[in-house]
């Protein structure tokens, strides 16, 4: 005799693909998590660290952060769009959202020149925390080391999600999602959110403290 | 059909953008360090708490795979203070 038995999946409606992504986000965090401590580790060693606000620019890397969290929200809205059909929403949101992640690497990249042609007020302020030259090097003691792996690391992180979404946008174009059809969206986003969820610990550690 | 969400996650994006804020007044602010530090991380986990719970629906998620999630920061925790008393420890025999 034929029975049936009702088995509760444990993680509910959570496709595998998604499951897949929060598994590789767990591992990500942990990654992100041994450069920070990392990072603080080399701070509590040093006497040769910037105090906060003296060689990084924080009103520069604030309009950074608030475009991270902009695109966050374009990116909800973009999988809020996909449920509800609006196929052109969609489109507008993740458009949105990869302009701001590509504003985000080139405010990175310009950040980047800054400090590594110099400057005779970089050297002031690298002088303050014990450092000689105009410049800030990842050869710079292990402040400039912790910095430039950590933001490079995110950046890179930018620009794999900016790929990721140009992808999901490509397909978008070609009619691939609806509102039966979208868990590919959905994953791609948490990545994102992820990129932004890091940078909130990434600016409060790196730049703030 | 889904429900539309958009208020809810505009109101999120306002409060993120307010914390931000706050905390950027905080790294300018005259206050003993270890208040400070205290009170800008504090900013942040509750920054990425908003971010994961409702921007990557967390919230709505099965609550085993948020347990999963979450069994590993005490383990963070307890390396951070493992790291910090290491550094400290060194720093005094120097």
């Amino acid at each position: 005799m034929n029975q049936t038995i009702a088995v509760k999946d444990p993680f509910g409606n959570a496709s595998t693909g998604k499951l897949g992504m929060w598994l590789f986000l767990a591992m990500d965090a942990l990654t992100f998590a041994a450069i920070l401590l990392g990072g603080i580790y080399y701070r509590l060693r040093t006497d040769m660290w910037a105090e906060a606000g003296t060689v990084l620019d924080i009103p520069l890397t604030s309009f950074n952060t608030f475009l991270l969290i902009m695109s966050s929200f374009t990116m909800v809205m973009a999988l809020n769009a996909v449920k509800l059909n609006d196929i052109k929403g969609l489109k507008s949101y993740l458009g949105l959202t990869i302009l701001g992640g590509v504003t985000f690497l080139g405010i990175q990249a310009y950040e980047y020149s800054h400090f590594i042609i110099g400057s005779p007020e970089l050297g002031e302020a690298l002088a303050t925390a014990g450092f000689s030259g105009d410049s800030f090097l990842w050869t710079s003691g292990t402040y400039g080391a912790s910095f430039y792996a950590t933001t490079s690391f995110h950046g890179l992180h930018v620009l794999s999600g900016v790929i990721y979404l140009s992808v999901i946008l490509y397909q978008a174009n070609k009619g691939v999602y609806s509102a039966a059809n979208y868990d590919r969206v959905e994953i791609a986003g948490l990545f994102w959110h992820f990129v932004d969820l890091v940078w909130i610990l990434v600016f409060t550690i790196i730049y703030l403290i | 059909m889904e429900k539309n969400h958009k208020k809810l996650y505009i109101n999120t994006t306002l409060w993120l953008a307010v914390l931000t804020i706050i905390e950027i007044g905080i790294s300018y602010w005259e206050i003993p360090r270890f208040s400070q530090v205290g009170l800008l991380l504090t900013f942040a986990v509750a920054k990425m708490a908003f971010v994961a719970y409702v921007f990557m629906h967390l919230y709505y998620e099965e609550r085993i795979l948020r347990r999963i999630l979450f069994v590993p920061i005490p383990l963070l925790i307890y390396f951070l203070l493992g790291l910090a008393y290491e550094a400290k420890f060194e720093w005094v025999i120097q």
